[in-house]
Order: structure tokens, then C-alpha cells, then sequence
């Protein structure tokens, strides 16, 4: 093939362009570390390159989220540890309170010391973390928790919770509404409460009768159907029979059926009729049932009763003191003490449970006194378990949080992985590219002077011929 | 004498070897030459008694070294090379925008990363609702990217205009080609009128066939070679660039229904017929206007199609939500209405505009509007009818919903005739903005409606904290006979409607979306609308279900109505509306075991555990000032949610589908612009070598015809002694 001289230089041109091109590519892949410079070199390793990184900053994005989560959760379970310790506390000055012995400098003092656990928890209610407030569902920026006379302290968050996205399907709450765990707490022994319930409304019973907690003994029998729950234990004293003698009876205050059964509010479980009171042999007022102080009232048929049925409630509730009735003599004025049994309701509220023992404390009379730390004690292991279930709550939470987060920086690295192997240069192979392009670079420059430099016009001397 | 003249023709013969040797080396740079030669023969001998003798040399004519063929393959593959190098220049600018800086660790490329950028704010927001430096970064971060929108938008701007300036430029130079090759064919006529027959001049034909070269490198064209030597110059369809002395001339005007494209115009006396791009092929001005309606303007359509998308279903989620204030989401983004073009040619005053409402159909196509009496809108990607027989009463109330796009007769009216082009997705990455209402205090991260129980409630019973329905909610329609069906809100498990009646073509409307279902449908079939796709799950093909349009405003009236549940037993429940204390539904029955999904006024919660007797659950307003974030966790899923092309991919997978296109372009141009340039170094090699001038050949030749010139010298003094020997002869 003939070549021409023009061809000799384009050629030799274009080889050096072509050379110092590929040279420049390699420096910059070098130099930024990344092969692809542009889209169009990898296209493919493009576009996936965006979707891992789309992966990414998406995962990234949940680990933050489970850093918020975890720092709110820490906080929470921080202020419920110490709610729960100051509980622990609450209740051992509330055994002192118990103490009968107690003058009334020792109850003032232990008022004051109970009045400080009841500020620190309402405290510990309102804690916020980075200006969020965590009890208060999900109206973090108002304060869940205020005091507006002393004892009533009302709810002002909702129900709601603030959640965190910790991964693409899961969120988790990250603030807990205060009301349910400070607030919404079962009474009495969790199942029914006992109260010292006069049968008329604002007096109060007359004698020292103090009712137990109470606990069931057999679920099935309490929560059978039929069972409306709502009982009364009646008390009236004789003491015209010598040495006085106290009664009781047992009346069911609503519509309840107990083993296929029906009774109508009023009517005695005991005898099966109306409860009215009786006439003992000596002429002063009776109930069926003798009442020996300190003993377990048995809440089912005993020998002796009236009643055919051979009715149980599957509950106990002991009794201490001494209860007695407005008349001990007379059968028609006696109005007896009344003491009720029903189903506990979720509405304690630490605080005014707390604040009921300040009260009693301060100006209550001994019964008063008594009664109030009976249900005090039990409302108070109530609370403990509330806090325990918040305190588990978000612990799950936080284990949840722990082993998505450890899911997702397993994840990051696999996405930086992908990028990195998707678009990173291989330093060794691109320096060995670099060295072999350089060295082919300057074979072009010094093959195209050398043929550059040939010409037939260099030997051509008109003068010889 | 013959001897005398014997000589002197050798010796002009090797002196016009000499003159087209050195003609050679004085052109041997000269863009077009081709080299020359001699052609000598012998001299018609002497017929004598004792044969034919000798009569020297002659030189017949000076010939160029040429193949026609190659000339020929030279220019197509000339006008194929500078095609694909121009297209890929244009190209060059899009595909590094769109890659933008990478960083090692992270694949930061910019829409992506701002888009991230922006979600990552959405979450910020979500984390911290009350916060207000958290809820600047969602707005920061939202204004971040909407400039990064619009950077990119202003790149394929930017590449639009240059694209036209270039179309101008191209069609000048064309037009100059076109006049220097008449110029040359006159005086090709001129040269060859005085010429002996069989002469031709081949410096101009050296001239006329490097501008035929570089008027290739601009269009493709085709060249015949007529009887009289002149060039016919053919371009386009088979339009006439050059006849002759004769030449036609183009012209660029703009677009008739796209005000920002060129149209080429070839000039035939006082009229302009447009030349369709697809016929102008080659050269750089086919590589532009490829450039420009296979990769500028889809691209950027499918860059608006992000924008568009992620805007309006961001939106939509945004109305569902509640701000700060109490008071209901508005729009966050602005996303401006497309206006179609209405064709200069249009005798009415019609505007039509275009409106986003369902971001999942959205096309990256553009519609035609023709106006005939109805208005017929054709897509034309793959020029199908969308609609047909539209009345302007039609187009101008309820509007026509195509594609993800509602298309409005704003004002006016159209004369039959007119016609439009709407490019509803081109401009609206340019025109995207946060909404100017925006601010810390008016993103709606919360709900607006908020569940409790009542503090006394008795039972166990919990109610979840419910939520707003929405468009994205997955809602199976059931058929439980041939013309009645259910509706369920598969996400809530709320039933939303039972034993409707159906009607064929009705709208069916719940949640903020509204779509059809026409056909003969038969017991079992059922149908799906999730995120605004529409899908058919059971059943034969009797009945179809139409595309959904969104539009989640107005929201309920009564969604913030104060609603309480209340147990009227353990296994029934009365829902009371006590704002307007209306009943909303009377002994429901509830089942403890699996609880109750319940959706009234706009929206769902569900019922759980053991309520008893006269227990009650409040459904109410959101009220201001609350932390609560559930929209804002709803909005923040949006990212991964697979919103864009029919639910299948991301906003970012749409934008990583416009990248691939982009990217697979430029990469398929690399690959065959170092394709064609190969060809052209091979077909030039091939051609310089016929063609081409090597000085050392010349040299060679200089030495041989300086020898010949030599020999011819000696021989006439041979001559010439042997004639002074005959004269010294002295009888």
C-alpha cells in the first residue's frame, strides 16, 4: 500500500492524541479514586451505583432514627427506674405509717418526707429529653403532668405516641402516654378493691373496722359469668348479748348470678333473701354471721348458712378492728358499717393515692389512718407493677432497636461495599494501565520523529548529478 | 528533423513531469488534492520502407489519481463520523451534569444525593417535630433540592439552546456550501468550454469535491455527476441543494407548537416546506437534531417526570397531614400548570393547560390537542388516540384525565383546525418551588385526627391511633354479584362500602382517588387500587377498570369531627359523630378475638382487647401544638415507596432510569464515534493511498524526469554532432 506523507503526520498525530486521552482518563481515576468519571463509562455500574446509594443513605437514615429512638427510650426507662425506687420507698414509709404508736410529730415528719418522694415522682413524670416531653403520648412539647391544688394533678397529654422508623416496615414508639402508667394504674389488689363504704353517703363507718385487700383464690369462680362483682360486707354490733357480739353479712349490691343462681341488689348471699337486720336472741341487732376480729371473711356457702345454693365467690378478704353499727341495742335503727368489694377500675393515680396517705397522715383519725395504708400498700403494688410493665416495655423496645441497628450498620457496610466495588479504581491495575500507557506514549513520539525524519529529499543533491 | 523534434519532446515531456512533480510537492498539504501524473505515450511512429520509426514522446494529458468509490464511501462514512461526534458532543454536557462529583464511599450522584438530602430532612422533621431548627432543615433541604431540579433543568436548557444555535449555524454554513458549489460548477463549465475535448480541470474538481466533503461533515447528502461535469447535490427526502450554477437555500424557523425548537425550512421560490428531522440524516446537523428528539427531550422530560412525581405525591401526603397550628396540610410544593402550545397557525384563542394528578401514570411522552369540531389528544410517543370526540364543554368543565395528567381548556375557543402540543413534564423541573406558604410552622408532620380511650373505661380495650385514609392505601373492590360490589381498605382492614350498586363507566371515588369500572363484570372479580394504580386481580377480561386520578382535597368534611365509640355490650358498639350528633353506625358487632378495623369521616382506627358495657373511645382532632409525627413518618416513606411508571420504581429509580438512558447513550456514541473514526482513518488511509502525495515518491520522480530531461539533452547534442560531422564534410 502506498503511503502518503500526509498520512505519515495525521496518523502519528492521532496515535499521541489517543495515547495522552487514555493517560488523562487514567490520571483522574487515579486521582478521585472513583473509575466511573462519567455515567456513560459504566452505565450500568452507574445506575446501580445510585440505587445502592439510594439503599444507603435510606439505611443510614434508620440508624439515626434508632439513635433518637434509643436516646428517648434511655431517658424513659432512666426516670422509670427511679420512679420504681422511689415506690419501693413510698411503700416502706408506708408500712412506718401504719405504726399505731406513732405521735403525731413522727406522722408530720414522715408527711414531709413522703410529700418530697411525691415531688420528685411527679418530676420524674415530666421528664423531657431534647425538649420533648416522653409521658406525654404525643404532645411533647406540653408538660404532661400538673398539679393545680394539691393531690389533683391532671393529665394534659393524649394517648397518642411519637414513633421512629428504624427500618423500611418498623416503627417503634419513642414516647410513652403518661396517663397510662401514672394514672391508668388497677386499684385495690388489681382484680377488686375493698372499701370502707358507709351506708350512707359523707359519714363514715363508726367503728375501727379495717378491710384487707383481699386476693382471689379462684379466677375461674370470680370472673364466671353472671358475676356482676359488686358486693357488700355488712357489720351491725349487739351488745345487749353479753359479752357484744358482732355479725355480718354479705349482700350483693347489683344483679348478680353466682352458681346458676340469681340475686337482686339487696338480697344476702348468706341466706338467700333480703338482707335485713335481724333480732338476736337477747333483742339487739344480728346478721347471719358471727365475726371473730382478725379472721378471713369466708366469701362462700359456709355450714350453717341459710342459703341452699352452695354459692363461692373464689375471693378472701380479711378483716381487722372492730366494726360496729349506729344502734348495738335497737334491730330497727341500727344502720350497719359497710365495707365493698368490686372490680377494680384503672383509675388509680399514684399521685392522689400518694397524696390521700399525706392527708391522712396529717389529719386523719387512726381508722382513717389504717384504711388508708391498707389500700395505700396495695394501690402502691399496683403502681409498681405499672412501672415494671413501662420499664419492660421499653426495654423490649430498645432490644428491638438494638438488633435492627445492628441490622442496619451490617447493611451500610454492604451497601459502601457494593459502591465501593461498583465504581472505586483498582489503584494496582490503574498504575500498571498509567506505566504501560506511558510507555506507549513516548514508543508513538519517538517512532513518529524517526519516520518523520525520513526523506528522500535529504540524499537528493542536484549539484552531484 | 524528426530526430530534432524527437528530442525536444522528450525534453517537454520531462519538463512537464518536473512542473506536475513539483505542483505535487507544493500540494501535498492541500485539503482535497489529489495527485497528478503525466500521461505520456509514444508518438504516431514515421511509416518507412524500412518500418515504423520512432517519433518521441507525447504527453496526452495530466491525470489525477482518484477512486470514485472511495471518494464515495469516504463521504458517507465523513458525514456518519461527524453525525455521531456531534451528537456526542452535545450529549457530553447532560451525561456530566447528571453524573455529577462522585465521592468514593457514597454514590453521590447530585439529584440523588439531594433527593436524599430532602428525605433526610423529612426524617429530621419526623424526629423532632416541634423543633424548629429540625423543621428548617426539611424546608433547607427541600429548597436544596429543588435547585438541584433546576440546575439540572438548566443544563438541558442550555444544551436546548445551543443546540438551536448550532441547528442556525449548520444551516448557514450549508447554505454557503451550496453557493460555493454552484460558483464552482459554473466555472467547471467555463474551464472545460476552452479546454480540447477529454481535458479536464482538476484543481477545481479538487476544490469542488473538498467542499462537497465538508458540506457532508454538516448534512448528509448525495452528489451525481452530471454530463456537463457539473455536481447535483441532493439532501433530506431527495430535496435539490445544488443544480448546476444553481443553488437552493434552507432556512431555520421556529416550530409551529414548540417555541423553543428549530425547524429546518427548505426554500423553493416563495415558499418553505419543512423538512422532518428523521429525514435529515448525517453530518452535524442530523447528529443535533437526533440528539435533540432522541435524547434532549425525552430526558428531560423524564427529569420534569421526577420532579413532577415526587412533587405531587409529596404533596398529597402533605394535605393529609395536619401542621403545627392545627390547621390541615397545604400544598408543599408548587408545581405551576404546563400550558400546551397552541400552534401559530391557529385561528382560535384557546388555552389548554396541564395539571399532575396521579404521579404513578405520569408518561415522559408528549401530547397532541387537534381541534376539529372535539378535541382528539393524541400521545406522541407511540402515537396512540388517548381521547377522542371531547367536547369543548367537556375539555373545559370536567376536563380529561390521561396519563396521570388532567387536561383543561383554560380559556377560550378553539376553530376547527387549530392544533396543540402539550410537553405537560419539559418544564416543570425548571419551574418546581417549595410553596411560598411553606414554613417551620406550617409542615404538617402531625396527623389530624387523634384516638384515646376514655380514662374510666372498665375493659381492656385499646384503640390504635388511627390514621387519615389515604390514596396509598391498598383497597380491593370485590364483585359479590354482577352488579353489586365491597370495597375494603386492605391496609386498615376497613370496609369502606358494601353491596354498592354498579353502574358501567360510574365513578367510583374513595380515599382521594377516583376511577371506573365498565364492562360486564361477573361474580369474584375483583379489582385493586394501590398508590393510584389500578389493577385487575381476579377475573376475566369482561370488565376493566380505568386509570385513578388523585386529588385528595377537599378532605372529609366531618374528618375532624369528635367521634365516640361507645359499647353498648361486649360485642356491639354505637359510633356517634357528637359534633353534628348524627349516629354513624348503631350495634355494630364486635369480636373481642380479632377486634374491629372502623373508618368514618376520612378515617380508620382499629378496636382491640375486651371493652365492656359503656365503655368509650373519642376520635377527635389532632390539636395544635402536638409532637405527634405520623404524617410526617408517612411522608418520610415515601422514598422507598414505588410511586413513579405504575408502581414499580422509586423517584430516585426514576431518576436512575433517566441516568441509564443518558449514560447508555454516551456510552453506545463512544463506542461508535471511535468506531467511525476508525472507519474514516482507514477509508482516508485507503484514499490517500490512490490519492495521497508521499514526497519521497516525488523526489524519485524529480530524479527520474531530471534524468530523462538529462538524457533527452545528450541526445540532442548527439544529434547535433552527427549533423556538424555531415556539415564539416567539405566536398
Amino acid at each position: 500500500m502506498r503511503i502518503s506523507t500526509n498520512m505519515i503526520y495525521s496518523q502519528g498525530n492521532a496515535t499521541v492524541q489517543n495515547q495522552l486521552q487514555g493517560l488523562v482518563k487514567v490520571q483522574q481515576q487515579i486521582s478521585s479514586g472513583i473509575r466511573i468519571t462519567e455515567p456513560s463509562d459504566d452505565p450500568l455500574a452507574a445506575t446501580q451505583v445510585v440505587e445502592n446509594g439510594q439503599s444507603l443513605a435510606a439505611t443510614q437514615q434508620f440508624s439515626k432514627n434508632g439513635d433518637v429512638a434509643t436516646s428517648a427510650l434511655k431517658a424513659q426507662e432512666t426516670a422509670l427506674n427511679n420512679v420504681s425506687t422511689t415506690l419501693a420507698n413510698l411503700r416502706s414509709l408506708t408500712v412506718q405509717a401504719g405504726d399505731p404508736s406513732l405521735t403525731p410529730e413522727a406522722r408530720s415528719a414522715l408527711a414531709t418526707e413522703i410529700q418530697g418522694d411525691y415531688n420528685y415522682v411527679l418530676g420524674l413524670a415530666n421528664t423531657s429529653n431534647n425538649g420533648q416531653y416522653l409521658f406525654a403520648g404525643a404532645k411533647g412539647n406540653t408538660k404532661p403532668f400538673t398539679e393545680s391544688t394539691p393531690g389533683v394533678v391532671a393529665y394534659n397529654g393524649d394517648q397518642g405516641q411519637q414513633l421512629a422508623q428504624i427500618s423500611a416496615s418498623r416503627q417503634v414508639p419513642i414516647s410513652s402516654a403518661g396517663v397510662e402508667i401514672f394514672q391508668r394504674i388497677p386499684n385495690g389488689n388489681g382484680t377488686f378493691y375493698t372499701s370502707a363504704d358507709p351506708a350512707v353517703t359523707g359519714t363514715t363507718n363508726l367503728g375501727s373496722g379495717v378491710v384487707g385487700p383481699g386476693s382471689v383464690t379462684d379466677a375461674t369462680l370470680w370472673n364466671a359469668a353472671g358475676n356482676t362483682q359488686k358486693y357488700a360486707i355488712k357489720f351491725v354490733q349487739d351488745t345487749v348479748t353479753q359479752p357484744p357480739v358482732t355479725t355480718y353479712d354479705i349482700v350483693a349490691t347489683a344483679a348478680t348470678t353466682i352458681n346458676g343462681v340469681p340475686y337482686v341488689a339487696g338480697e344476702s348471699l348468706i341466706t338467700g333473701a333480703a338482707s335485713v337486720v335481724g333480732t338476736s336472741a337477747a333483742g339487739g341487732p344480728a346478721y347471719p354471721r358471727v365475726y371473730t376480729e382478725g379472721q378471713s371473711i369466708p366469701m362462700q356457702k359456709v355450714a350453717g348458712d341459710a342459703n341452699a345454693s352452695n354459692w363461692n365467690l373464689g375471693i378472701e378478704v380479711t378483716m381487722s378492728g372492730k366494726p360496729t353499727s349506729t344502734s348495738t341495742t335497737n334491730p330497727a335503727t341500727a344502720v350497719p358499717d359497710v365495707f365493698t368489694i368490686q372490680p377494680s377500675v384503672n383509675n388509680q393515680d399514684i399521685f392522689s393515692t400518694v397524696h390521700a396517705l399525706i392527708a391522712a397522715l396529717q389529719t386523719g383519725s387512726s381508722t382513717t389512718l389504717s384504711n388508708t395504708v391498707t389500700t395505700t400498700l396495695s394501690n402502691l403494688d399496683q403502681a409498681e407493677v405499672s412501672i415494671s410493665k413501662a420499664i419492660t416495655n421499653v426495654g423490649v423496645t430498645q432490644n428491638e432497636i438494638d438488633a435492627q441497628q445492628t441490622t442496619n450498620s451490617s447493611l451500610t457496610l454492604q451497601y459502601q461495599t457494593a459502591i465501593s466495588n461498583l465504581q472505586s479504581t483498582d489503584i494496582a491495575a490503574a498504575t500498571t494501565q498509567l506505566t504501560q500507557l506511558q510507555a506507549n506514549l513516548s514508543a508513538a513520539q519517538k517512532s513518529f520523529i524517526l519516520i518523520s525524519g525520513l526523506s528522500l529529499f535529504n540524499y537528493v543533491n542536484p549539484s552531484a548529478a | 528533423m524528426s530526430m530534432f523534434s524527437t528530442g525536444v519532446s522528450a525534453l517537454n515531456a520531462a519538463q512537464q513531469g518536473i512542473a506536475t512533480a513539483g505542483h505535487n510537492i507544493a500540494n501535498a498539504s492541500t485539503p482535497g488534492y489529489h495527485r497528478q501524473q503525466i500521461i505520456q505515450t509514444a508518438a504516431t511512429a514515421l511509416d518507412t520502407g524500412s518500418g515504423f520509426i520512432g517519433q518521441g514522446v507525447q504527453v496526452t494529458t495530466v491525470s489525477r489519481q482518484i477512486s470514485q468509490y472511495l471518494e464515495t464511501q469516504l463521504l458517507q462514512v465523513q458525514a456518519q463520523s461527524a453525525s455521531v461526534n456531534s451528537y456526542l458532543q452535545q450529549l457530553q454536557p447532560l451525561d456530566d451534569a447528571l453524573g455529577g462529583t462522585s465521592s468514593a464511599t457514597n454514590g453521590n450522584y447530585n439529584l440523588s444525593t439531594a433527593i436524599q438530602g430532602f428525605f433526610a430532612g423529612v426524617s429530621a422533621a419526623a424526629n423532632n417535630p416541634t423543633d424548629v431548627p429540625s423543621r428548617q432543615s426539611l424546608i433547607s433541604s427541600a429548597n436544596s433540592m429543588v435547585t438541584e431540579f433546576q440546575t439540572l433543568n438548566t443544563t438541558f436548557e442550555q444544551a436546548r439552546v445551543g443546540v438551536n444555535t448550532q441547528i442556525q449555524d449548520s444551516v448557514s454554513q450549508i447554505n454557503s456550501y451550496a453557493t460555493q458549489l454552484a460558483n464552482l460548477n459554473q466555472q467547471i463549465i467555463l474551464a472545460q468550454a476552452g479546454a480540447p475535448p477529454g481535458q479536464v480541470p482538476n484543481d477545481l474538481l479538487d476544490q469542488r469535491e473538498q467542499l462537497t466533503s465538508e458540506l457532508n461533515q454538516q448534512v448528509g447528502t448525495s452528489t451525481v455527476i452530471q454530463s456537463d461535469g457539473t455536481a447535483s447535490v441532493f439532501f433530506g427526502s431527495g430535496q435539490t441543494l445544488v443544480i448546476g450554477n444553481q443553488a437552493f437555500s434552507l432556512q431555520t424557523a421556529v416550530d409551529a407548537t414548540d417555541p423553543q425548537t428549530l425547524d429546518v425550512n427548505y426554500i423553493l421560490g416563495n415558499t418553505k416546506v419543512p423538512i422532518g428531522a428523521n429525514n435529515i440524516t448525517g453530518g452535524s446537523l442530523g447528529g443535533l437534531l437526533a440528539f435533540r428528539d432522541q435524547t434532549l427531550d425525552p430526558a428531560q422530560s423524564a427529569l420534569g417526570r421526577v420532579a413532577a412525581g415526587l412533587a405531587s405525591a409529596f404533596n398529597t401526603q402533605h394535605e393529609l397531614g395536619q401542621d403545627i397550628q392545627g390547621n390541615a396540610g397545604g400544598q408543599f410544593f408548587n408545581i405551576p400548570a404546563a400550558v400546551a402550545q397552541g400552534s401559530t397557525k391557529n385561528v382560535g384563542n384557546a388555552t389548554i393547560t396541564t395539571t399532575v394528578n396521579n404521579p404513578q401514570s405520569l408518561t415522559t411522552s408528549d401530547y397532541r390537542i387537534d381541534f376539529n369540531g372535539t378535541y382528539t389528544i393524541t400521545r406522541l410517543s407511540d402515537n396512540t388516540v388517548q381521547a377522542s370526540g371531547v367536547s369543548a364543554a367537556t375539555l373545559a368543565g370536567a376536563g380529561v384525565d390521561i396519563d396521570g395528567l388532567h387536561f383543561q381548556l383554560a380559556s377560550g375557543t378553539a376553530t376547527a383546525g387549530d392544533t396543540f402540543e402539550a410537553q405537560p413534564m419539559r418544564e416543570i423541573a425548571g419551574s418546581l418551588s417549595v410553596a411560598p406558604n411553606i414554613n417551620t410552622s406550617t409542615i404538617a408532620v402531625a396527623a389530624p385526627i387523634t384516638t384515646a380511650a376514655t380514662l374510666g373505661n372498665l375493659g381492656t380495650g385499646a384503640i390504635s391511633a388511627g390514621s387519615v385514609n389515604s390514596p396509598n392505601d391498598t383497597v380491593a373492590i370485590t364483585f359479590t354479584g354482577a352488579a353489586t360490589y365491597n370495597v375494603v381498605d386492605t391496609t386498615t382492614g376497613a370496609t369502606l362500602a358494601t353491596a354498592q350498586a354498579y353502574t358501567s363507566g360510574a365513578a367510583i371515588s374513595f380515599n382521594g382517588w377516583s376511577t371506573s369500572i365498565s364492562g360486564v363484570p361477573a361474580v369474584g372479580d375483583a379489582f385493586q387500587v394501590s398508590n393510584g394504580a389500578t389493577t385487575k386481580t381476579n377475573g376475566g377480561s369482561a370488565a376493566v377498570i380505568a386509570p385513578a386520578t388523585i386529588s385528595v382535597l377537599p378532605l372529609n368534611a366531618n374528618l375532624q369531627d369528635k367521634v365516640k365509640v361507645t359499647f353498648t355490650s361486649a360485642t356491639t358498639f354505637d359510633v356517634l359523630d357528637t359534633t353534628t350528633a348524627t349516629p354513624l353506625a348503631v350495634g355494630v358487632a364486635y369480636n373481642p378475638a380479632v377486634g374491629a378495623a372502623i373508618t368514618f369521616n376520612g378515617w380508620s382506627a382499629k378496636i382491640t382487647g375486651n371493652p365492656v358495657t359503656n365503655d368509650t373511645f373519642n376520635v377527635g382532632p389532632t390539636v395544635s401544638g402536638t409532637a405527634d409525627n405520623r404524617n410526617g413518618l408517612l411522608l418520610a416513606q415515601l422514598e422507598a415507596t414505588n410511586t413513579m411508571a405504575g408502581n414499580t420504581t422509586s423517584f430516585e429509580g426514576a431518576y436512575s432510569q433517566l441516568l441509564s438512558q443518558v449514560s447508555n447513550k454516551g456510552n453506545e456514541l463512544n463506542v461508535s464515534s471511535a468506531t467511525q473514526t476508525q472507519l474514516v482513518t482507514q477509508t482516508q488511509a485507503a484514499e490517500q493511498s490512490i490519492s495521497g502525495v508521499n514526497l519521497d515518491e516525488e523526489a524519485a520522480k524529480l530524479m527520474q524526469y531530471q534524468q530523462a530531461y538529462q538524457a533527452a539533452g545528450k541526445y540532442l547534442e548527439t544529434v547535433n554532432s552527427l549533423f556538424a560531422s555531415i556539415l564539416a564534410i567539405n566536398p
